[in-house]
């Protein structure tokens, strides 16, 4: 029979355990998201390379290497599981010579990092960042492009004019997928335990088969997961708001008023 | 004699096969106003854009304050060989009229009911090889002289200009568009300031400052904070000259800067215009406001299929058309 009582009883009796789940699934999305945007935005812009007439063999041929491998980067990273990507990069890894388990740390903050942590960051990253790449393309396409020439026209480089004036544009149409993005990792970092990285799942399994409580633990499992994602999704809400220049307010009546400050 | 800021010698711009200029020669001295007029897809914007080399020009000269910046004299075009082009053409046009009677032969014979059991098939291939021709006309481009046009490359030196010149060309060069393209992600000073910082590697302050006093000529000083979807078309064109003025531009091109506003918001437009001419700016301006080629302009360009068909002083053409295609345009 389902047993409330268990279930405190679990979770003071596991309590650290269960807190560096949490903080390890917490760096693993958090990260996987940053840098995985950040690689997507390479990627992105990867796949968009044009070769031109006027380029010289070497780089025509460069250029075109450097393409081929961002489309089939992005094709094979999104067609394949997360999980199955873990295990080959760890078995592939150790056929390389490199075990990730003997990669250790001097001082193990709550027991987090270890050399399997270190590979599920890996993993998650690549992956974030073929999904990353498609969401940032489709940003950068809803960009209206009069605006390149406005800032060409100025005398400003392609590079100063997609840094300071479209990408930003690009990420901000993003956010709210790119925020999805996160959500999704959360959840789905669930999946790296099968390479042995200590994430809530890897936690609340271990502690499932030590106390015999199997459906406690993952009802457990499943609250933290759903208020982790509640919070992120909430905090996300407010960084969008924030940027559209709303003032925050968390007085659900209170109206979102413009700040303008006047010189 | 005033100063002359930009010289366009024989510009010459094709898209593929369509010649949106052919040759246009210009001289532009300090304090020019020029307007040009000319019906839709005249090449009017692509003549600006070549200016400043947005639009890569496929062959002319144009020199900045006495620096030529493009010079392509030759091109393929100039070596094209009529004999093979003619042969190819006069083949190409056998093989179509071949392929197109062998399709209608078959499909004679299906309307008369023929018991040939192939014949869907045969109509199928013969539609093929008719579309595959088709599909490969014949271009001029294809038959230009290899040999002759090498040896006219290697004679005239080759001329090539760095993209950071090109992009100091264009902080000097400035242009005003249609749909204004101002930074959607900056508010209206930033907008004005940030290719000051980039461009010309001003401080912050500097920046600010300049962007400050252009603002406030253009009579925007009290919408600094504002962003450009929280400004009408008239302001925000307003803020585009401001943005180009920070740049101190020789010239300042304008593509139908009035052209995306609303009625009641042209004249706060033109009248921006008509103070930076009196204040001896160099301006092009292409433009669908007769009164302000009229009024403003020193002189005026009619354009017509790529080609400059009259230009003068206002009054010359617009009181005294000479051309039967300007009396036309003019409704004269
Ligand atoms: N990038 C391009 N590729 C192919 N053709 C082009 C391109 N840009 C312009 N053209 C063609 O060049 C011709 C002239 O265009 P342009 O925009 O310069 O005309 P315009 O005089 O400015 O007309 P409008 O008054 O409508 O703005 C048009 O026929 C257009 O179709
Ligand atoms: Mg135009």
């Amino acid at each position: 029979m389902f047993d409330w009582e268990k279930i405190g009883k679990i979770f003071a009796e596991n309590s650290d355990l269960i807190w560096s789940g949490i903080a390890t699934t917490l760096i693993l999305s958090i990260f996987g998201t940053v840098v995985g945007l950040i690689l997507g935005i390479f990627l992105a812009y990867g796949k968009n390379i044009k070769v031109k007439d006027t380029d010289i063999l070497i780089i025509k041929i460069l250029k075109s290497v450097l393409r081929g491998f961002c489309v089939i980067y992005s094709v094979v990273l999104r067609g394949t599981p997360m999980m199955v990507q873990a295990l080959i990069f760890k078995y592939g890894c150790q056929a390389l010579g490199l075990n990730w388990e003997n990669i250790r740390f001097p001082s193990e903050v709550l027991n987090v990092f270890n050399g399997w942590l270190i590979a599920g960051l890996i993993v998650i990253t690549l992956n974030t960042a073929a999904y990353m790449g498609e969401i940032v393309q489709s940003g950068l396409n809803g960009v209206d492009k009069g605006q390149v020439e406005g800032a060409r026209s100025l005398g400003m480089t392609s590079a100063q004019t997609s840094i300071s004036v479209i990408l930003p544009q690009a990420i901000r149409n993003a956010l709210p997928t790119i925020g999805n993005e996160l959500i999704v990792n959360i959840k789905d970092s669930s999946v790296l335990n099968v390479i042995a990285v200590s994430e809530l799942f890897y936690r609340l399994k271990d502690i499932a088969t030590t106390t015999y409580s199997f459906l406690e633990a993952y009802v457990i499992l499943a609250l933290i997961y759903l208020v982790m994602t509640l919070i992120a999704s909430g905090v996300l809400k407010l960084v969008e708001m924030k940027l559209d220049g709303k003032k925050i307010s968390l007085n659900p009546f209170g109206r979102y008023l413009r700040a303008r400050k006047e010189i | 004699m005033a100063e002359i800021v930009l010289e366009i010698k024989n510009l010459a711009k094709f898209f593929g096969k369509t010649k949106v200029l052919r040759d246009i020669s210009l001289t532009v001295e300090k304090g020019d106003v020029i307007a040009i007029i000319g019906p839709s897809g005249s090449g009017k914007s692509t003549f600006l854009r070549c200016l400043n080399l947005l639009e890569e020009p496929t062959r002319g000269e144009l020199i900045f304050q006495g620096k030529t910046y493009f010079n392509i004299v030759k091109c393929k075009n100039d070596f094209v060989d009529y004999d093979a082009y003619h042969k190819a053409l006069d083949k190409y046009e056998e093989e179509l009229v071949r392929t197109e009677d062998n399709l209608a032969i078959y499909q004679n014979l299906k309307i008369e009911g023929s018991d040939d059991p192939d014949l869907l098939n045969k109509i199928k291939a013969a539609k093929k090889e008719f579309k595959e021709v088709r599909k490969h006309p014949v271009q001029k481009i294809d038959y230009y002289d290899a040999k002759r046009y090498e040896e006219a490359m290697k004679n005239t030196p080759k001329f090539s200009i760095s993209s950071g010149e090109i992009n100091k060309i264009r902080s000097k060069i400035n242009m005003v568009f249609q749909s204004f393209n101002l930074f959607e992600n900056k508010n209206v000073l930033n907008n004005c300031c940030l290719a000051q910082e980039k461009v010309l590697k001003r401080s912050k302050a500097e920046a600010k400052e300049v962007a400050f006093k252009e603002l406030a000529a253009v009579n925007m000083q009290d919408r600094m904070n504002y962003y450009p979807r929280e400004l009408s078309g008239g302001q925000k064109q307003r803020v585009a000259i401001a943005r180009a003025l920070c740049m101190n531009p020789e010239v300042i091109l304008f593509d139908e800067p009035t052209s995306a506003l609303d009625p009641e918001m042209v004249d706060e437009v033109l009248n921006v215009m008509k103070k930076l001419a009196s204040e001896g700016r160099t301006m092009i301006v292409v433009t669908h406001e007769m009164n302000f080629a009229k009024n403003v302009a020193n002189k005026v360009l009619f354009m017509d299929k790529g080609y400059v068909v009259e230009s003068g002083n206002p009054k010359e053409v617009f009181e005294n058309p000479k051309t039967q295609r300007l009396k036309q345009f003019l409704k004269m």
